[in-house]
């Protein structure tokens, strides 16, 4: 009896089994077909788009935006099969004997397409930050590889060192970085990272750079893995909700960056604040090749105004708002945020991400204006032709025709922190003109006016 | 009391007549269908009625008495009623869907090394030799001849014998129910030592209930061989893209990313679980695939059982990384008997099957 409708559900399951293969079949197929039409984030990046992709001069065979053109999966190409790299990549991708620009094209497996001898078809053109984004430009660069090599024009130059970057990032032991890892990865995603230099309104949209932490944003986990400012929720409009104000395109007075649109909120610009600060923060120790020396650690987040003991003491022009008075220029001044007081700022505002004639990688062209001065010189007050874009100095108080000094804000306005005797405390020995401070003795990331010899405010005053 | 033993005689006579007939095409005709006449394969004098026959080679006598060469025997259509797995086609195959579902089978085709495209499969005899490799298979060491089917510098069969009919003598009519390797008739697909599952279809139209299975291993160095993988086999020409120190992996520990090649006889049951790799097939999953991380017919993975053929893949050394994942042994109509038009890709073809397991790459 067992046995008998044993055998009946066999037959069963087996007439079952014939009806739903074909279905199964079809639907499979059609679901197959339907998958084909769906572009994923390769194909959508810079790297990978069939229209502007990768294509190298040498490999006519390959499309454009296919893997061959950096993976050679078995070290082998057209008959020659060479010495294998790491990655299974066409070159070395990174030489960690170069500890200092100038890099050759050679160092980096990306210079070897983003420089001027470039192995793309038709080359690759890449302006650096401020002009791409702010509107101009005085570095005359037009390849990465060149902005990371502008000590070899400028002798104030700075650069992000890649090694550093790489040593760093070691260090750090984040999953993705491999001992035969490339520095640009720490930042960049290779096969997502998209082509945000042609779309310079929306840099978020079409945002190269991917976190190299993870990072939880409302349920989604954000890493190497993703992109960085793609979300709505990861823009600098996000970063410190109306407080950020977008600084002015070049030579405008009614658009902004990035891309000299009426957008002012940074609700376009990636979440630059997030992203740097996922090494440069309150914690990490960076050491600097270039400088001999750690780096100024950065507290971006932190409120508190000036009362917070804890150093580095968190920066005004990041969420620790200033407490007194600010005297800013336009569009600060009258921004339609509606506030006049307590902004934020996106590293990128100031600083360029790969390198710049200036020492900071501070950029050439900020908020609508260029900087034409040297930033380096025997007095030491010469950053303020930098921070005079946005700050007013003597001159924008129509009180001298001389630009960079900075009388009034410290002596006579009324907030100003210090009184106007015993000068050579702090200015030393001179004429009636005393000399200016250096302003790096209190202006910096992360410090208060501790320098000062005598009346010291206590005042953060970055 | 004298028994009577007539009818368990006839029991006992029934009884084996009937495992005669059951045992009887298995143990003597193993890759010959059941009921085909010898005249099939064989002529004892390589004349019929004074002359040859029209199927027959016109190169004869051949060895073994048989009435074609390899590629003579195994030219013509499949249509999925051929008891001959044909390996050349003499007008274009249909390579439908990476090959997947035209009319080709699981090594391909080599129509289009036949009709001069030496990149697109095995430059075997008599097709010319690749005139930019010559003999020397990439990533391995020259051969002393000419690639042939079988034989010295052959893939099949036993390479201790010189000549094709000699390296697969008798492997036809060997007993081929368990594929063990150790002979040639008892090795995958005639490919002596290697192991898997054979379809009995050769993949003519597979889906993922019926496909070859490829035996795979899931290696700890890149120095590591099992001479059983399908991987191995092909490593015995192409060594260094299969292994060697220095060749494979540049990881620390020897084996693992990042590659200096791409990795084959490496499971990605080895990878994060949250990785890429774990969506396998991706985009392709095989016809009739059902619930998660289906087989891929078009990026096929192998696996250490090979017993059966998977219809899902569950990461236990099952993931395997094979040659076979990308290229078939005959030919395609692409670029080193690549699956799919992978130089193609993206511009040409949405069909890639590296995404099968870089899924997030596409």
């Amino acid at each position: 009896m067992a046995g008998q409708k044993l055998h009946q559900s066999m037959v069963v399951m087996r007439a079952i089994r014939l009806k739903i293969k074909p279905i199964l079949l079809v639907l499979s197929s059609v679901l197959w077909g339907i998958s084909l039409c769906w572009a994923g984030d390769y194909l959508d990046s810079a790297h990978g788009n069939n229209v502007y992709g990768v294509k190298q001069i040498n490999l006519s065979s390959y499309a454009r935006g296919n893997c061959g053109h950096c993976h050679w999966q078995h070290a082998s190409v057209d008959g020659n099969v060479g010495s294998p790299f790491p990655f299974a990549l066409f070159a070395l991708n990174f030489n960690i004997s170069a500890s200092q620009a100038p890099y050759e094209v050679s160092d980096n497996m990306c210079f070897l397409c983003h420089s001027n001898s470039s192995v793309q078809v038709n080359g690759i053109q890449n302006f650096d930050y401020s002009k791409t984004f702010g509107g101009t430009s005085n570095s005359n660069i037009s390849s990465i590889l060149e902005s990371f090599n502008l000590k070899n024009l400028y002798p104030s130059a700075s650069y992000h060192n890649l090694k550093d970057i790489y040593d760093f990032a070691i260090k750090k032991g984040w999953p993705f970085f491999k001992e035969k890892s490339n520095p640009c990865v720490a930042c960049h995603n290779p096969h997502l990272a998209k082509r945000i230099k042609s779309y310079p309104s929306s840099p978020a949209s079409y945002t190269a750079v991917s976190l190299p932490i993870e990072k939880v944003i409302s349920t989604r986990k954000e890493s190497h893995y993703t992109l960085w400012g793609d979300n709505l929720d990861e823009r600098m409009s996000n970063f410190y909700s109306g407080r950020y104000q977008a600084p002015y395109s070049y030579g405008s007075t009614n658009t902004y960056e990035p891309g000299g649109t009426t957008i002012y909120d940074g609700s376009n610009l990636p979440d630059y604040a997030t992203f740097c600060i996922s090494c440069h923060n309150q914690y990490d120790e960076i050491y600097s090749t270039e400088l001999g020396r750690n780096l100024r650690k950065i507290d971006w987040v932190s409120e508190g105004g000036d009362n917070v003991a804890t150093i580095p003491y968190p920066d005004k022009h990041g969420r620790n708002s200033a407490t007194n008075s600010v005297h800013l220029k336009d569009p600060y001044a009258s921004s339609p945020l509606g506030i006049s007081i307590g902004f934020v700022t996106s590293c990128t505002d100031c600083h360029e991400p790969h390198g710049s004639p200036n020492p900071y990688l501070l950029r050439t062209e900020v908020n609508g204006i260029l900087i034409t001065q040297s930033l380096v010189g025997n007095i030491g007050n010469e950053l303020g032709y930098f921070c005079r874009a946005c700050h007013k100095d003597d001159a924008a108080f129509g009180r001298t025709n001389e630009i960079n000094t900075w009388e009034y804000i410290h002596h006579d306005s009324p907030d100003a922190p210090y009184p106007k005797n015993r000068c050579s405390h702090c200015h030393g020995p001179g004429g009636p003109r005393k000399p200016p401070i250096p302003c790096l003795n209190c202006h910096k990331h992360g410090s208060k006016d501790d320098w000062a010899p005598i009346y010291k405010t206590g005042r953060v005053c970055f | 009391m004298k028994e009577n033993v007539t009818p368990k005689i006839t029991i006992y006579f029934i009884l084996l007549t009937n495992l005669i007939f059951i045992l009887y095409p298995v143990i003597s005709l193993a890759k010959i269908k059941k009921g085909l006449p010898c005249s099939a394969c064989h002529t004892m004098h390589y004349s019929q009625h004074g002359g040859i026959l029209t199927h027959w080679g016109g190169s004869g006598p051949y060895k073994a008495l048989v009435i074609n060469d390899c590629l003579g025997c195994h030219t013509g259509n499949n249509d999925g009623t051929n008891y001959i797995p044909y390996v050349l086609s003499t007008s274009p195959p249909d390579y439908s869907n990476a090959g997947v579902s035209g009319n080709t089978l699981a090594g391909g085709n080599f129509y289009w090394v036949s009709q001069g495209q030496e990149d697109r499969g095995h430059n075997v005899k008599p097709f010319p030799p690749d005139s930019v490799y010559g003999y020397t298979p990439p990533g391995g060491s020259p051969l002393s001849s000419q690639l042939s089917c079988a034989g010295l510098n052959g893939c099949h069969g036993d390479r201790s014998k010189q000549g094709d009919f000699e390296a697969i003598l008798g492997a036809h009519h060997a007993n081929d129910d368990v594929i063990d390797g150790n002979t040639v008739g008892t090795s995958y697909r005639f490919l002596l030592g290697i192991k898997g599952y054979e379809d009995p279809k050769w993949e003519y139209k597979p889906n993922v209930f019926s496909h070859n299975q490829y035996k795979g291993a899931d290696r700890i160095s890149e120095t590591e061989v099992d001479k059983s993988t399908i991987s191995y086999f092909c490593a015995q020409c192409h060594g260094n893209f299969h292994s060697g120190s220095s060749q494979i992996s540049a990881d620390i520990g020897g084996w693992g990313s990042p590659w200096l090649r791409h990795p084959t006889d490496y499971d990605m049951g080895n990878t994060l679980s949250d990785s890429e790799y774990r969506n396998y097939p991706g985009d392709y999953p095989g016809a009739g695939a059902t619930g998660s991380n289906p087989y891929s017919l078009i990026a096929p993975v192998g696996s250490e059982d090979v017993s059966s053929p998977k219809s899902n893949i569950l990461f236990q050394k099952d993931a395997i990384i094979t040659c076979i994942s990308c290229h078939r042994a005959h030919g395609t109509p692409y670029k080193h008997n690549l699956r799919w038009d992978y130089y193609g890709w993206p511009e040409t073809t949405s069909i890639n099957g590296c995404n099968a397991c870089h899924t997030a790459k596409n």
